[in-house]
């Protein structure tokens, strides 16, 4: 995992430009949820891009245009209150990553009393589109479907497990996506003759994992490697050591005399005679992967 | 060159997964699960039980030994699985728990799918032959989930991973936009 590419992560919150001269307090409460949730999803490995609260067509342009020069593997789009679709659109589609609609509400409901109780007509809708982000969930769908562009949902509650699990989930699987598309694929040797389920398309590989695949010959590898010397078989094998996988290794019991003669006490020495003493009459096909 | 195995197995645990038999498709998914922290052990079916209601999983090798119950032991094994080569594999157990199986098939429409199972490995007698050997128990009981399994039409091995995380190879699959079915 260590060696692996850092995900980047865009975030943006939705919202509508008319609405923060109409109701006092909405725009910089919804600007506070944008901020909380990328903190929440800032951790090791993950870079978060926050693209802020994107209220205009025009702010959305220019969104997207960040999106492609901080080169983000997937944006998180949260719905803060109700948006108009032509601000979803072009950052969508200049972004050309993987949408993940975040449909969360700030409380699992409106508190109907102090609602009710607050009186002034205006404060009650600002309060209202506060918990707004399942306005226009279909509006979106119907959008990005009629773009055909691919999205996903979270939807439920802004400080709930069971929404954060979901989308702790979704971040996992973008770190999947990015990683294959960043990794190395080694191919050597070849198929067992006539195991057909095995054989594999490998530019399907390229094209469906974004993986880069080479193929190399084992008298290739032998070159790149040459011999180890002395030093390096004591470091390999205190490795394997220190994995334990070798401290019950047998004595065979087709064991020679004359071998027997030569097995030594140390359960990593009989090892190494082992390791070189065997030799596979022919060399197995393999491939190993590793990220760039 | 000899008993490549073992240090498939070192690489492997060091989260550079590597397969034998020119296994493209399996060391996809052994890579799938360890970018997930899962580990990722090369596996295909062994034998059912069906007085416990278990099937034996195993390879004879790599072994991916970070996820190994207990330790990892080197046999010297004068044939391998009776086909090519022969000289040191690997015996161990997955982890007891909660295991995910996964499988990188084709797909006619999206060109690969992924295939996850989730099950239990669960305490018992394994095969001693100096290979991976676990025993695995699904929610389908032993016939179900084997006919279920291969229904799906994947290649004979798959990558066995600690822990359920088929909610997130689901998610994955949607991002890559191929298929997957959980069976």
């Amino acid at each position: 995992m260590s060696t692996e590419r850092v995900l980047r992560a865009g975030l943006c919150g939705i919202g509508l430009e008319a609405y923060w001269g109409q109701f006092a307090g909405l725009k910089g409460r919804l600007d506070g949820y944008v901020e909380q949730v990328a903190v929440q999803l800032t951790r090791p490995g993950i870079e978060v891009v926050n693209l802020g609260l994107i209220d205009t067509p025009a702010r959305s342009n220019a969104a997207g245009h960040r999106c492609r020069r901080e080169d983000i593997d997937v944006l998180f789009l949260y719905v803060t209150t109700y948006a108009l679709s032509n601000t979803v659109l072009p950052l969508v589609q200049r972004a050309g990553v993987p949408v993940i609609v975040l449909n969360l509400q700030p409380e699992a409901a409106i508190d109907y009393n102090a609602f009710n109780g607050l009186l002034d007509r205006t404060a009650m809708t600002g309060e209202w589109l506060a918990f707004c982000s399942a306005c226009p969930a279909p509006e979106i769908a119907n959008v990005l479907l009629r773009a055909k562009i691919p999205f996903h949902q979270v939807t439920g509650m802004l400080e709930e497990a069971e929404s954060w699990r979901e989308i702790e989930e979704w971040l996992a699987a973008a770190r999947v996506r990015s990683a294959l598309a960043s990794a190395r694929l080694g191919l050597m040797g070849h198929y067992y003759s006539g195991m057909l389920d095995i054989m594999t398309d490998v530019t399907q590989v390229s094209v469906t994992f974004g993986t880069h695949v080479e193929l190399m010959e084992v008298d290739e590898l032998t070159r790149y490697a040459p011999r180890p010397a002395i030093a390096m078989w004591s470091g390999k094998l205190r490795t394997f050591k220190r994995h334990s996988i070798f401290s019950r290794i047998a004595r065979p019991k087709n064991c020679s005399t004359r071998r027997a003669r030569r097995w030594p006490s140390t359960p990593w020495l009989r090892a190494t005679i082992w390791t070189r003493s065997l030799t596979t009459t022919r060399v197995p096909a393999m491939r190993s992967m590793r990220t760039r | 060159m000899s008993s490549i195995i073992p240090g498939c197995s070192l690489l492997t645990a060091r989260h550079i997964p590597t397969a034998g038999e020119y296994e493209v498709k399996n060391v996809l998914a052994m890579k799938i699960m360890d970018i997930l922290g899962a580990g990722g052990s090369f596996t295909e079916f062994y034998a059912m039980d069906f007085n416990d209601d278990v099937v034996l999983m195993g390879h004879d090798g790599p072994g991916h030994i970070a996820i190994a119950e207990g330790n990892a032991k080197v046999r010297p094994l004068r044939v391998y699985h009776g086909k090519v080569g022969r000289g040191l594999s690997i015996e161990m157990s997955v982890k007891l728990g909660p295991v995910t199986l996964l499988s990188i098939a084709e797909d006619a429409i999206t060109g690969f799918k992924l295939l996850a199972a989730e099950g239990e490995c669960i305490p018992g007698k394994i095969l001693e032959i100096g290979n991976t050997n676990s025993r695995y128990r699904f929610p389908l009981g032993v016939r179900g989930f084997v006919n279920a399994w291969s229904a799906q039409g994947p290649a004979h091995h798959c990558a066995v991973g600690v822990g359920h995380v088929a909610g997130i190879l689901r998610k994955a699959a949607a991002l890559m936009g191929i298929g997957f079915h959980q069976v």
